[in-house]
């Protein structure tokens, strides 16, 4: 009896010890589909490109300018907000607010500034065409900086600094009795800026990429935990149906069921009062500021249609950089990666506005897949 | 990113079309209006503009009076964000500019053709499934 329970302790140990070592070696969770899905998510970092209606885009005296343009709380009406205030660099340019809070407390949450450069649309209701359209928006919202053109054109004039850096990157002198032209180059030199701010590769960018390289040796030291995060992500999730390409966006926008009230009686109509505003903005790429008539430059402009179901739509957000930008959602009301992943697991679709389109439903993930859903993501960001 | 055409049936009878016209449209009816198309880039990405180059044609040399195209996604019932806009080029060439697929998946390219005294369109379709 002594004998055949030591060979029994034997067998159990030793079936203990290759579990132990089956579960050391670390191993390629994915299916060639999901490996396929996974591929779509690169290669990072996608290549710069140049904005043509703007012609300060990637010029290096205008990036120069602009960054000093961003920190200079003189551009505010009261001297006290620059566009650093909201889009401080040591938050992931935004201000890990729930709603910024610049010369007063702004409607939306503060976007990440990291990647804005190759946008289609910018803004939570995609309100602008262009990065330096869009950067005239704070400049002029009272809530936020305040200013007029006059001012933003005394600024320039009266800065030495200033006026000679506007003179080398635009061959004009600022012009008060044209201060709305001094506005427009202002956020041009701004928006070269905001081009540059980038963010570079990541632990998933290195899974993605042993992935096409065919390298299951490499890809299977990404986590685990990770990889079955990233299955969800492309299959009971259904996260890339709207979170596409390298930057996990696909640059339009969506009813995410987050509630639209911004406080009691008052709505925020999200894109379709963005679309509104683009088709009637000076500022729009079709208007007299654009660099450009090329109609490759301004073919979203011309053809985006405002419908019923905009109502309630805010932009689809990049998931890159995400531990670097809480809170989340164009509330910020998701305070954490955990939130939001509890947000779709539980979403309440009588929310959704849009009538009909049937992608979000309550996912019930479990913790643990909760869990490994919020590891993937944390994938996407710069590593501590 | 690839494109895989799903329904090409109507190509039979579709003998209006030049051979090299592009991939056939399901046409409801074939002999009155047949269809194709070409996609400029192709393959279509999802979240980039692309056009779209019809070649339309009547064997009973119905006159077109008007066209329609769009896109949706019959599984999500929507559409797309953007408004397309059809010019003819003549000799019943076509070109279709303001498309974006937004989401992968299965899309449908909608044509609409209304002959000169009749005001119920004629449908013709394309299923694609873009990733």
């Amino acid at each position: 009896m002594k004998a055949l329970a030591a060979w029994g302790l034997l067998l159990l140990t030793c079936i203990a010890g290759a579990s132990l070592t089956t579960a050391q070696q670390p191993s390629l969770l994915l299916t060639e589909s999901e490996i396929s899905q996974m591929l779509d998510h690169g290669p990072w970092p996608e290549p710069a490109t140049r904005d043509p209606s703007n012609r300060a885009s990637g010029n290096a005296e205008a990036i120069a300018f602009g960054r000093t343009l961003f920190f200079d709380k003189g551009l505010s009406i009261t001297g006290t907000v620059s566009c650093a205030t909201c889009h401080q660099p040591e938050r992931g340019w935004t201000d890990g607010l729930k709603r910024g809070q610049a010369i007063g407390l702004v409607d939306r949450n503060t976007q990440s500034l990291l990647n804005i450069g190759n946008n289609r649309w910018f803004g939570w209701a995609g309100s602008s065409d262009s990065l330096w359209a869009h950067s005239i928006v704070p400049l002029l919202e009272p809530k936020e900086m305040g200013a007029t053109p006059a001012h933003i054109a005394r600024r320039i004039s009266e800065n030495p600094a200033f006026l000679s850096s506007y003179k080398a990157v635009f061959g004009i002198s600022p012009n008060e009795a044209d201060a709305e032209t001094t506005l427009v180059n202002v956020a041009k030199a701004l928006a070269a800026f905001q081009e540059t701010i980038t963010s570079g590769r990541t632990a998933f960018d290195d899974f993605r990429d042993a992935l096409a390289r065919g390298d299951r040796t490499a890809a299977a030291s990404f986590p685990q935990d990770a990889q079955r995060g990233a299955q969800l992500f492309v299959g009971r999730g259904k996260c890339n149906v709207c979170h596409v390409g390298p930057a996990f966006s696909n640059g339009e926008f969506s009813d995410a069921a987050v509630p639209y009230f911004i406080e009691p009686g008052r709505v925020d109509p999200g894109r379709y009062e963005g679309i509104a505003k683009l088709k009637s903005s000076p500022f729009n790429r079709l208007g007299k500021h654009s660099d450009t008539r090329d109609e490759a430059s301004s073919w979203a402009t011309v053809h985006v249609e405002q419908r019923h179901t905009n109502f309630g739509e805010f932009k689809v957000p990049s998931l890159r950089n995400l531990t670097l930008t809480a809170p989340f959602m164009h509330n910020g009301s998701r305070a954490t990666i955990e939130d939001v992943v509890r947000h779709y697991s539980e979403i309440n679709v009588e929310r959704l506005h849009a009538d009909g389109e049937r992608i979000l439903e309550p996912f019930k993930f479990s913790a643990r897949e909760a869990s490994d859903l919020a590891a993937f993501l944390r994938t996407l960001s710069p590593r501590p | 990113m690839t494109v895989a055409l799903l329904l090409t049936s109507g190509a039979a009878q579709a003998s209006c079309l030049p051979a090299d016209s592009g991939t056939h449209m399901k046409s409801a009816d074939p002999a009155r209006f047949a269809a194709a198309v070409r996609f400029n880039p192709a393959p279509i990405k999802v979240g980039a503009p692309f056009v779209v180059n019809l070649m339309l044609c009547s064997a009973e040399s119905a006159k077109v009076e008007r066209i329609v195209i769009d896109a949706r996604m019959p599984a999500h019932r929507h559409g797309m964000n953007y408004k397309p806009e059809i010019l003819a080029k003549g000799e019943g060439s076509y070109e279709a500019r303001g498309f974006l697929f937004h989401m992968p998946g299965k899309w449908e390219v909608t044509l609409a053709v209304t002959e000169a005294g009749n005001s119920k369109p004629h449908q013709l379709a394309l299923e694609l499934d873009v990733r």
